[in-house]
């Protein structure tokens, strides 16, 4: 137990030192290894540093990932980004606080075409942190709903965080990214509450002029292809079609016929250049689930999650004490590491002991999606952030106090997914994917 | 080097399991623990690590090969990964059934031949579990001839021999990881699994597929394994407590076996599935084929083994 | 004489680690599309054939193992890797020097176990074969020693980049 927490420690203090997140993981579970060896041990423990690498990797439905971040990379290279966010400034129309709003709605439609929140804010911040700037929204409140934002991204689905979950704990992918729906658009409109309440004191710029009507028609015509792409995965796998694995490479070939044939703003030399940065990405998403399952068979073997179950099962058998404390537990880990990460050592621990308090285990995986990604938002492992504050070139400090009223409202849904499962269940029950 | 205090300390034994904490083989993997506990006179503790805590099956078996996991528990075909040899438990129809396997198997003439190679691998089993019968349930209709499972898509595992039979049936044959399965037949992306009945019940298949035809094509037993470098190292005393221990747990589990299949069967029918017997025969002239190709390119071994099962078999 | 001499080795180093780069970019490229195009190809034969081919998920597999420890590297390579850099620049020189030598011995530390434990174990399958393609396993378990080396060699190129022939790129 006390070794157990002196290794989290330790990776903390590593990350925190600026060791990459998955050497940090790799270098405490090797610590971890290398006390089991000086205990009784009959064989050689380091045989877990492959075995967890190869098992990280080599498993199916994880194929989905390259495949869903490649999609994403060919679909923002042929230019989508702009399509959607003048798609979603055109929705927003004069609704006060515009441009801040259409960045939302953007992020909303974004997240059906990328399954991870850095990618987001990459793409839409990219655009929309000058715009808002140029019209007059100050750096931090741009920084804060970009970044907010962007985190709908792997709740909508689709969704790398979920495809983890589900390998992780053996339950149906297809029916995680189904759940996160309701909740991703939730905490949308969560977010554009937010924008108008500070709006009232703030008075942001808001848009005042109308598109003309032809201008409105190409402007949606120009949003229809990208939009198809989240139809042809939530509508696959809703229509028994695919597997998340066979949408991920339907939604390749989507991109590819969208960008090649139809857009045409793709060339044929753009096609190693997107291969080699989707594979970069890939390794690095991939390195950290292979590394933190070196960290979680060391924490298994140090019996930190029977201790943790039976703490649990101490404090309270009421399940709603039990997930407000999950609420917190994840919330403060969310903060300090990967989500990647932390899914796959936290979800072996916690799952089964939310099915023994009668919780549905892809409730929970929603519930935990939610929680960890708030953390993407906040300091100091807040890695949307980071990349918003980048673009604005601004103070990271800064940031992080602009997006507190933004972190409150995504806490306030996360709370309301927790206690209403419906909100999550709905759709999959509905659709068959759970009894 | 043993110290005085790891002299007097316990030693822990580490069950790695893939199957989750609850079920007939959770309770049989606790019961062995007891069982352990209790002949060894609390010199050996029992520790459980259910859902893959510790790895999939494969890794598990790595550990017990190298010893830093010390028991664990696969399906015989599973060893196949190791050896040759134990691809002859993904024969389709090689037993009569599940009872009978562990019959043939236990025999000496056949367990001598298994037992040896298994510990030329670094296993050393000491108990079998018997598993039931593997059959055909689907979404479409009843199954009595290969004829039949014409254009059915059956989910099948991930190796050659059981991926093949099922071809060999007269179905098509869809490799898919298993956490899919419930949502690919739900959803129609398949037509069906193989599985027995515990397993159907215990993740509510009958929910997806109604028809469940007794083709009882694969009875694949487990053995119940320790690692031979660990069993090796202990003293003469724990050696045989263990040994002892896992004959009890083969007793118990397999005697309580029969009663949760009867009972799983009986919630399949309750919850409206339509379980049917179906023409053999005609499966296992299917199939023939397949075997007699396996054979010829099977080591003299392996012959040898597929000869002793079969004379055993038909003995009894 | 002596700088020309500096010189040749700063060529050679430059080239090999050019070298080094278009074999990393080629191994992940060619293997992400062979990824993709035999993920389509099942599609293919299960919805339009209505069959399965059974080899094609361990292939792809293994693939994958190929892409993520060679793209490592390159990710070490490009700086694509998830750190975290901002504490670091807030905290007073001396001490961020010492936090850094004790990152960097950790993260040789962790590379250098992971060398040596993948190739025990990539050792100890030397005559065990892959399930559904016969595949020697210790080529696929192999994969990830060969990975490690090339994680190994980005990160202290990256550290001493002008040995390596390297101008130092800013991250
Ligand atoms: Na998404
Ligand atoms: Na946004």
């Amino acid at each position: 137990m006390i070794a157990g927490l002196l290794l989290i420690l330790l990776l903390f203090v590593l990350i925190m030192i600026g060791v990459p997140v998955y050497i940090s993981l790799g270098v405490a579970g090797t610590v971890g290894l290398a006390v089991i060896s000086m205990g009784q041990t009959f064989g050689n423990p380091f045989i877990a540093i492959p075995q967890s690498i190869y098992s990280g990797i080599g498993f199916f439905p994880l194929l989905a990932i390259p495949l869903f971040i490649f999609a994403g990379e060919i679909m923002n290279r042929s230019g989508i980004t702009d399509r959607l966010v003048r798609f979603s400034v055109m929705l927003i129309g004069r609704m006060p606080a515009s441009l801040a709003n259409a960045n939302i709605v953007a992020s909303m439609f974004f997240g059906g075409i990328t399954g991870s929140a850095q990618a987001d804010t990459s793409a839409i911040g990219g655009v929309l942190i000058p715009a808002m700037e140029k019209e007059g929204y100050s750096k931090e409140i741009s920084v804060a709903v970009t970044a907010s934002s962007s985190t709908v991204g792997p709740i909508i689905p689709p969704s790398i965080m979920m495809v983890i979950y589900g390998v992780s704990v053996g339950t149906s992918i297809g029916a995680l990214f189904i759940a996160g729906l309701i909740p991703g658009i939730l905490i949308g409109l969560a977010l554009i509450a937010t924008v108008l309440i500070l709006d009232r004191k703030h008075k942001f710029p808001r848009r005042t002029g109308s598109l003309p009507l032809n201008e409105k028609v190409a402007i949606t015509r120009d949003a229809f292809w990208p939009l198809g792409m989240p139809l042809i995965i939530v509508g696959g796998i809703l229509g028994g079609v695919v597997t998340p694995t066979e949408a991920g490479a339907l939604a390749v070939l989507y991109a590819l016929i969208f960008g090649y044939l139809i857009e045409r703003s793709l060339k044929v030399a753009d096609m190693p250049v997107m291969l080699k940065h989707t594979a970069m990405l890939t390794a690095a998403v991939m390195m950290i689930i292979s590394c933190a399952k070196i960290l979680s068979y060391v924490l298994t073997i140090f019996q930190l999650p029977m201790m943790l179950g039976s703490f649990f099962q101490t404090v309270s058998e009421n399940p709603i004490i039990f997930l407000l404390l999950v609420n917190i537990l994840l919330l403060v880990i969310g903060t300090f590491m990967d989500g990647g990460a932390s899914v796959i050592i936290m979800a072996p621990i916690l799952t089964p002991i939310a099915l023994s308090y009668g919780i549905d285990p892809i409730h929970f995986g929603v519930i935990m999606v939610l929680n960890l990604i708030i953390g993407c938002g906040t300091p100091p492992l807040g890695l949307c952030l980071f990349i918003a504050c980048g673009i604005a070139k601004l103070p990271v400090e800064k940031g992080a106090k602009a997006i507190l009223p933004f972190i409150a409202a995504e806490i306030f849904i996360l709370f309301l997914v927790t206690y209403i499962p419906w909100l999550a269940m709905a759709l999959p029950r509905y659709f068959g994917f759970a009894s | 080097a043993p110290s005085e205090a790891q002299a007097d300390d316990p030693v822990v034994l580490k069950y790695s399991a893939v199957f989750p904490d609850a079920g007939a083989q959770a309770n049989g993997a606790k019961q062995l623990g007891v069982f352990l506990e209790e002949y060894s006179d609390g010199k050996i503790d029992f520790q459980f690590y259910p859902s893959s805590q510790l790895g999939n099956k494969i890794q598990s078996l790595e550990g017990l090969r190298n010893g830093s996991i010390e028991m664990t528990e696969a399906a015989a075909s599973d060893l196949g990964n190791f050896s040759d040899l134990w691809s002859i438990f993904s024969v389709p129809f090689l037993f009569n059934s599940g009872a009978d396997a562990i019959r043939v198997i236990t025999d000496p003439r056949v367990a001598e031949l298994l037992n040896k190679d298994a510990e030329a691998n670094g296993f050393k089993i000491i108990g079998w579990w018997n598993l039931g019968e593997r059959s055909i349930i689907n979404s479409k209709r009843p199954v009595n001839t290969p004829e039949d499972l014409d254009g059915i898509k059956i989910r099948v595992m991930q190796s050659p021999m059981l991926a093949k039979a099922i071809t060999a049936m007269g179905a098509t044959g869809v490799p898919m990881a298993w956490s899919e399965v419930y949502t690919a037949v739900q959803q129609k992306t398949i037509d069906g699994l193989e599985n027995s009945p515990p397993v159907i019940a215990s993740n509510k298949m009958y929910e997806v597929a109604k028809f469940y035809s007794l083709t009882q094509q694969f009875i694949i037993p487990d053995p119940q394994m320790i690692s031979l470098k660990v069993f090796d190292s202990l003293s003469p005393e724990l050696q045989d407590a263990i040994l002892k221990a896992g004959e009890a747990s083969q007793e118990d589990f397999n005697a309580k076996w029969e009663e949760a299949m009867a009972s799983d069967m009986q919630t399949l029918k309750d919850n409206g599935v339509e379980v049917n017997e179906v023409d053999k025969a005609a499966f296992r002239e299917a199939v023939q084929p397949l075997i007699d190709e396996y054979l010829s390119n099977a080591s003299p071994e392996t012959r040898e083994l597929y000869e002793t099962i079969i004379k055993v078999r038909d003995e009894g | 004489m002596a700088s020309r001499s500096a010189n040749g080795r700063m060529t050679t180093a430059r080239l090999a680690d050019g070298v080094i780069h278009m074999f990393e970019s080629a191994v992940c490229i060619a293997s992400l599309a062979a990824i993709v195009v035999l993920v389509l190809v099942q599609v293919f034969y299960r919805y339009i054939l209505s069959s399965g081919i059974l080899w094609l998920n361990e292939v792809v597999i293994n693939l994958m193992i190929l892409l993520v420890l060679v793209g490592a590297a390159l990710a070490t390579r490009h700086a694509v890797h998830t750190d975290l850099r901002m504490l670091l620049d807030n905290t007073p020189p001396r001490i961020a020097a010492i936090l850094r030598v004790i990152g960097v011995v950790a993260t040789i530390g962790f590379l250098v176990a992971m060398i040596w434990s993948s190739t025990t174990y990539a050792w100890e399958s030397r005559r065990l074969t892959a399930t559904m393609t016969g595949m020697p396993l210790w080529l696929v378990y192999g994969i990830m020693p060969f990975g490690g080396v090339l994680i190994l060699y980005e990160f202290l190129a990256k550290l001493f980049g002008g040995s390596f022939g390297r101008s130092i790129e800013p991250s």
